[in-house]
């Protein structure tokens, strides 16, 4: 379901795969993030054959007038994750404000798991 | 005298008084801050996991470089605030992991450390944006190991 901006002139469209992509994009570029995790099996299988979109790991639902946002993510060994994942919040909050200008609600963040040197 | 070494003490002087020269410029700081969020707190986030690091670093009692900064490195870490905390505390994990155990460092370890500090602060992230805080910790490393073998005196 698309979200949709009224205005006297006529309505915006905007597709949730879109806010998906904007999303992911200010979570990769994140600091702390390693890759992101895959919300359902659905998309674990999908990338297991090495297809990995940029929406990967990003759930949006769409509310009457607000979005609300789940991230799955792994972060790297080292890090404080609370101030990593509130750094999410806010930049992810900063930039769906900024390109697209709709009401916010929540944006929950799933840590699933945690890359070690050893893992490299 | 001419100095070739960093024992413990002399490093805590030297981060103490980073400390202190952060503090007094923060608002200088706040102001650059235009990355990723720009609301002005970077000099204070930054100020704030220092004044971790540096209270972790008052336990310490040995004079044992590896140890001071394995306490900066650890108080940095509980203490981070923002985005640039979060880098500064890798910062110190790398460096202290280039120090090793070595209770006084010289230009060479420093200029190591210095460099495997920047990897370690590159390493967490997928795609690093150029133009923020790692390229200088990066770039500083690079000059270091270039220079590292002609400084005689360290002080």
């Amino acid at each position: 379901m698309p979200l949709i901006i009224k205005n006297e002139i006529g309505s915006i469209f905007i597709e949730d795969t879109v806010i998906q992509e904007i999303v992911g994009l200010s979570v990769i570029e994140s600091y702390g993030v390693v890759d992101k995790a895959s919300k359902d099996s659905f998309e674990g299988i999908f990338s297991f054959f090495g297809f990995d979109p940029s929406y990967k790991g990003i759930k949006v639902t769409i509310n009457d007038n607000d979005v609300d946002v789940d991230i799955y993510l792994i972060l790297e060994y080292g890090v404080k994750i609370s101030t990593v994942c509130q750094n999410i919040i806010e930049r992810v909050k900063y930039n769906l404000k900024y390109y697209t200008g709709i009401n916010i609600g929540d944006i929950n963040i799933f840590v699933q798991g945690i890359r070690t040197e050893s893992d490299l | 005298m001419i100095n070739t070494l960093i024992d413990g003490w002399k490093l805590k002087a030297a981060l103490e008084a980073s400390y202190n020269y952060l503090d007094k410029n923060k608002e200088i700081v706040n102001a650059l801050n235009v990355f990723p969020v720009p609301d002005g707190d970077t000099g204070t986030n930054m100020s704030l996991t220092m004044r971790s690091a540096i209270n972790n670093i008052e336990k310490v009692t040995e004079n044992d470089a590896s140890k001071i900064i394995q306490a900066a490195s650890q108080g940095s870490l509980m203490g981070a605030r923002g985005n640039s905390g979060v880098i500064l505390s890798q910062l110190f994990r790398g460096f202290s992991i280039g120090v090793n155990d070595k209770k006084e460092i010289d230009a060479q370890i420093v200029a190591l450390a210095m460099k495997k500090a920047s990897e370690t602060a590159y390493k967490a992230v997928m795609k690093p944006t150029e133009g923020t805080i790692l390229t200088i910790a990066r770039e500083c490393g690079e000059y270091a190991l270039e220079i590292c073998n002609s400084v005689k005196d360290i002080n």
